[in-house]
Order: structure tokens, then sequence, then C-alpha cells
């Protein structure tokens, strides 16, 4: 914007001192070749005198004139005439002329044209002027008209986004809060009906005890669902701590534990060697946990299942996976899949929460990366994450 | 200067005839005449404290009329026409072969001198030495009529034997100065020109080859008819001009650089008559 007013302003200068130039080049030229004419004529009639006396009087009624010489062949000085003046700028101005038989005389005329520089002086402040006063009032304008409402909307949006986070925080703690207070009077159900089935179990025909058995099953499966929520709650707030992390170790020790946790020695599987992630560390087991947990879940029914942890490099990137040969899904579900409280087998006597890859899903966007899954039914599923580095 | 003229005219012929019909003593004013060197406004303002001072000295009225030409101005005195009258040196040398002998006031003093001299110049750095080496030169020469830039000049120049055919060329440009710068500029070998002009332009590249005899200066004449007692006292009058009060702007108005006005007498002008005479002769001028 300064730029192109300086611009604007240079170009304005230049034009103008080449017109005033010019203009004052062409009027002198012409004042020059009228003097030149007279010169001429009277050298014609040999009236020297009379040159002398037109170049005195023209050249003292003109101020602007500095120097006007007139120099014969034979080197004399039929004319020399000067004015001391203090100037800036001068312009030369120099005629040869002929006369008589084979007689010439140069005229050399010198010319004050300091009065284009203070012209140009003004202008230039003019200009000057003109541009700051311009500068301030679009800088004005701009303020009015597209800064203030800007200012205002990011304001709204930061505001927003303020109450949202407040919302978010308020939420989560409200969950976290819930699911703790939930499990006192649960502790109490499942606490209290097992004490029932223990104390009172001989007493109870076959039918009250199995009701008892249900309460006490609908209990712990309800703890489940709390523990997970708290996770879920967990992975979203906590803080979190990059490092680099060993996942090979990792994944064995998770597959191992959840391994002997269901008792599901058929299981054949392979863990890649050397795999390694700049990550935080109880996340990524949490993030294994959850998706090994899956795998072995779904291989529960397969004739002899397999779960293969491993890695590939996709453009550029490290890209995990867990793979099994258990149930699989549709892919028409694939976008539901990571999306809390959503189970795609939930009549087929699978156990758990619909929770588990909301949260893995929460760990991977933690740390910036990906999640998704490939399957068919029937011929298990992969679940693929990247752990980008920041 | 066309109605100038022809009020001149008509003005002068009315002085005319009052003064042919005026008896020969009863003089009840004066008429002083001057030739046209100048505009007649001027001329009449140049000489007014003149008249003004006769007035004061002698009791009469003076009044100043303009001659419309050289010649009429020395017809005009030469009838006895004007009572005083202002001429220039040729101008009396031929009033006096035309009309005889004039009673004489006084002759101008410029500078202290009552005489006038020309020279003949060259550039500075020229070969030429003396006239002699004119011949085969290119010369400048002022006015035709003119005693310094023509007159004298070509005068000694004939006596050293240069003639205008011995010369390459010559011309006439008018003024004195024209003839300085003329030479200066290289355009002329050599040329004629008054002292005054030399000296002025001197410093400028120029040198004398020959110096002109010494002129006797204008002169004031009067009427032959004019009452001797008066002319003495006219005389008088003229002779102490430069002691009045006045007398400075008096003088000065009449030409810069006069300072007095001293005696005259008719061999005054001898030489120059001299001059005139050997020019008509070699038929340069009639």
């Amino acid at each position: 914007m300064l730029g192109f007013l300086v611009l604007a302003d240079a170009l304005i200068i230049t034009q103008q001192s080449r017109a005033i130039h010019a203009e004052m080049q062409h009027h002198t030229d012409h004042e020059v070749d009228l003097f030149a004419k007279l010169v001429a004529d009277s050298l014609t009639r040999n009236d020297y005198a009379a040159v002398e006396q037109a170049a005195i009087s023209w050249a003292s009624e003109q101020e602007n004139i500095l120097k006007l010489k007139i120099v014969t062949s034979n080197g004399f000085d039929l004319v020399n005439y000067s004015r001391s003046k203090d100037v800036r700028s001068q312009d030369s101005y120099k005629r040869k002329i002929s006369y008589g038989d084979d007689h010439s005389i140069k005229i050399d005329i010198v010319k004050d044209t300091s009065g284009i520089s203070s012209t140009l002086t003004n202008l230039v402040i003019q200009l000057v002027i003109i541009s700051i006063i311009l500068v301030a009032l679009l800088g004005l304008i701009i303020q009015r008209i597209a800064l203030r409402p800007l200012q205002r909307e990011i304001n709204l949006h930061r505001k927003t986004e303020e109450s949202l986070r407040h919302s978010i925080v308020e939420l989560e703690s409200m969950n976290y809060s819930l699911s703790h207070d939930l499990r006192t009077p649960l502790r109490a159900i499942t606490g209290f009906s097992q004490t029932l089935r223990d104390d009172a179990g001989s007493r109870l025909s076959a039918e009250e005890r199995q009701s008892l058995e249900r309460i006490e099953n609908a209990g712990k499966s309800m703890a489940e669902l709390i523990d997970d929520i708290l996770e879920l709650s967990r992975m979203s707030s906590a803080r979190m701590s990059r490092s680099s992390i060993d996942v090979t170790k990792l994944a064995r020790q998770c597959l191992e534990n959840l391994l002997s946790k269901y008792h599901a020695n058929e299981i054949v599987w392979d863990i890649k060697e050397g795999m390694t992630a700049s990550a935080d560390r109880r996340f990524v087991i949490v993030l294994l946990e959850n998706l090994l947990d899956n795998a072995i879940k779904y291989t529960t029914r397969t004739e002899s299942p397999v779960i293969k942890i491993g890695s590939l490099k996709k453009e550029g990137d490290t890209v995990f996976y867990v793979l099994d040969n258990g149930a699989g899904f549709d892919m028409k579900f694939a976008d539901k899949l990571f999306e809390p409280f959503q189970r795609l087998h939930q009549d087929q006597g699978y156990t758990g929460t619909g929770i588990g890859l909301a949260i893995a899903t929460r760990v991977v966007q933690r740390h910036g990366g990906r999640i998704w899954a490939e399957s068919q039914p029937g011929m298990g599923s992969t679940f693929y994450f990247t752990l980008p580095n920041e | 200067m066309k109605t100038g003229s022809t009020l001149r005219y008509i003005l002068l012929t009315m002085v005319l005839a009052t003064s042919l019909m005026r008896p020969v003593i009863a003089q009840d004013r004066l008429v002083l005449g001057i030739h046209p060197y100048k505009t007649s406004d001027k001329l009449i303002k140049a000489y007014t404290p003149l008249a003004e001072y006769l007035t004061r000295k002698v009791g009469l009225p003076v009044h100043i009329i303009i001659s419309p030409d050289y010649q009429q101005h020395i017809d005009t005195i030469g009838r006895d026409q004007f009572d005083i009258a202002y001429m220039g040196p040729a101008a009396y040398v031929k009033l006096f072969d035309n009309y005889g002998e004039k009673p004489l006031l006084a002759r101008q003093a410029v500078h202290g001198k009552p005489t006038f001299q020309g020279k003949i110049i060259v550039p500075r750095d020229s070969s030429i030495r003396e006239i002699r080496q004119l011949k085969g030169k290119r010369f400048a020469f002022g006015d035709p009529n003119s005693t310094m830039s023509h007159l004298v000049p070509r005068y000694m120049m004939l006596s050293a034997g240069v003639t205008t055919n011995n010369l390459k060329s010559f011309q006439f440009l008018g003024s004195h100065d024209n003839v300085a710068l003329a030479v200066l500029t290289g355009d002329f070998d050599a040329g004629a020109v008054k002292e005054a002009v030399f000296y002025k332009h001197e410093a400028r590249g120029l040198r004398a080859i020959a110096t002109t005899p010494a002129l006797s200066e204008h002169l004031f004449i009067t009427s032959s008819r004019l009452d001797p007692a008066l002319v003495t006292r006219l005389r008088q009058a003229m002779l102490t001009v430069n002691l009045d009060p006045d007398g400075k702007v008096i003088l000065t108005s009449i030409k810069s650089g006069v300072t007095a006005m001293v005696p005259v007498v008719n061999s005054d002008y001898d030489n120059l008559r001299e001059i005139l005479r050997s020019l008509r002769n070699s038929g340069v001028i009639k």
C-alpha cells in the first residue's frame, strides 16, 4: 500500500519534472533561436553594437540568464555577460551562426533552472503530505470496515471455544464422578447378592440361585462398563509425555497378560521384532490392550486362531497393525466401529462394553495419528494405526 | 516622427517669417538654433538650461529651434535667420565657405580640451604598423559624414597613398562602436574611430596605428545682424558659464563631459578646412 503510493509519487514527480524541463527547454530553445536570428541579421549588416546592446538588455531583463557569451571566430568576446547568483541547477544552450561570406559566431547561454527544482520540491512536499493523509485515511477505513468485524468474529469464536472447552471439562469431570459414584451402590448390589447366595444358598431353589447369579453378573458387567468409561475419560484428559518406546516388547507383555487372563492357550501369535515409536508408554499400553483384547475376543470361536502384530511403511509413515482371523465385520459398519457404545456383534454372545475401540481411537488421535480397519465377515480383521512423531 | 518633423517645419517657418520682418536693431528676443543630432524634445530639454542662463545674463527671452536637417541648419544661420546657432566643425567650415564670416561666441571644451581627435585602429596582434600597410586590407568606416570615423582618416590615408581602390574592401558601418567591434571580431583588418571610442574598446584588443590632427570642437556663433554689444555680452556669458552655480548642469546637459566654453577664432578650423579641401579635390566629398 505504502509502496504503491511511493511508486505513484515517484512516477508523478519524474513525469512532472520531465514535462517542466521539456517545456522550459522548448521555450528557451525558441527564445535562443529568435535571439540567434536577431544576432545573425545584425551581424550581416555589420551592426555589432546592436548585437551588444540587444544581448545585454535581453540578458539583464531575463532574471534566469546566468551567462550570455558571444564569441567570434577569432576568439573575441563580442558579448560576455554574467550574473553572479547562487543556483542549484542550470542548463546550457549553444548556437553557431554563420553570417556574411565566411564568418561565424558562437552563442553560449547558461540558464538558471533552480525554478524547476523549487517547483519540484514543492510538488514532492505536496505529494508526501497527500500520501500521508491517504495512508492514514485508508488505515482508518480498513480498521473500520475490515478489521473491526474480523476482530469481533475472532472474539466470538474464542468465547465459543472457551465455553466449549469448559463444557468438555465439566462433562468429563461429571463423567468421572458419575462413574465413580456408581461404583459404590454397584459394589453393594454385587456384594450383597453374593453374600445372600453364599449364606442362604442351600435354602434357595435352583431358580432363585440363578436369579442371584444373574444379578451378580449384571453388576460385574456394569462395573466393567464403568471402568471403560473411566478409561476413556482418562485417555481424553490425562497428560501425555512422549518417549522412545519398544512397541514389540509392550505388545508381547500385553498379549501374554491377556492370553493368561482368557486362558486362550490355543491362539498362535506372531509379533514383529524391533518395532519402536515415539509415544506415551502408558497410552500405547492401553491402545494395544484394547486392540488385542478385541482380537482375542473375536477369535474365541475360530478354529486354530491366529493373532499377528506388525508394522509396514506407507508413504513414509510407519503403520502398525493388529491382525486376527476371527469373526470380522462388514465394511459398511467400519465408520461406527470407532464410536463409543457401538457393538456390531451384540447378539452373538461376544462379551465387552463397546468402548474399547473408542479408547484406542482416542489414544491414536492424541498422538496425532490415524486408526482404521479392514475386514470381511468371517475372514478376520486388521486394525491399522499410526503414531507419528511430532 | 513624421508628425514631429511636420510640426517642427511649421514652427520654424513661423519663426523665420517673424525674424525676417523684424528690424535689425530692435531685439525683443533671441532664437537659438540647434542641428538635429538627437530628437527635438531631447534637444529642447538639453538646451533649456543654457537658454534660461542666457536670458538671465542678457535680459532677453531665448527660444530654441531645432533645424530639420544639417544643410538647412547651415543655410538658416548663413542667412542670419537664427540669432545664435550651435554647430559642428565641418558644418562651420561649410558655413564659412558659403556665407562668409560670422561673429563667433565660444567653442566647447570636453574634459578641458577644446579639440578632439580620432584613431586609425587595428587588432592588437595585427602586423599593420603604419597607414601605408593598409593597402590590400579590409577597412571599416563609420558614417560617410563623420569627421573622425571617415573624413579625417580618409584624408590621412590619401596622404599616405591608400585609396579606396587599393584597399581590399571598405564599408561604412554607421557608428564608431560598430567600427571598433568590426575590427575586434576580425571581420575587418582596420577602421577609423573617434578617440573616446578607441579608449572605450582598447582593452578588449585594439591598437592605434595613427592619430588624427586635433580638430576644434563644436562652437556657438551668432547672426551677423546682431548688435555687437549684445554679441559681446553673449560671448562673455558663454565664456563664464562654467563659473555660474548652474554651470555644470548647463554644460553637461548639452553633452556629457563638456566642462567649459573657451574662446574661438576662425583659424581654429583651418586644419579641418585644409583637410576638407583636399578631400574635395580628390573627389571624396562634393
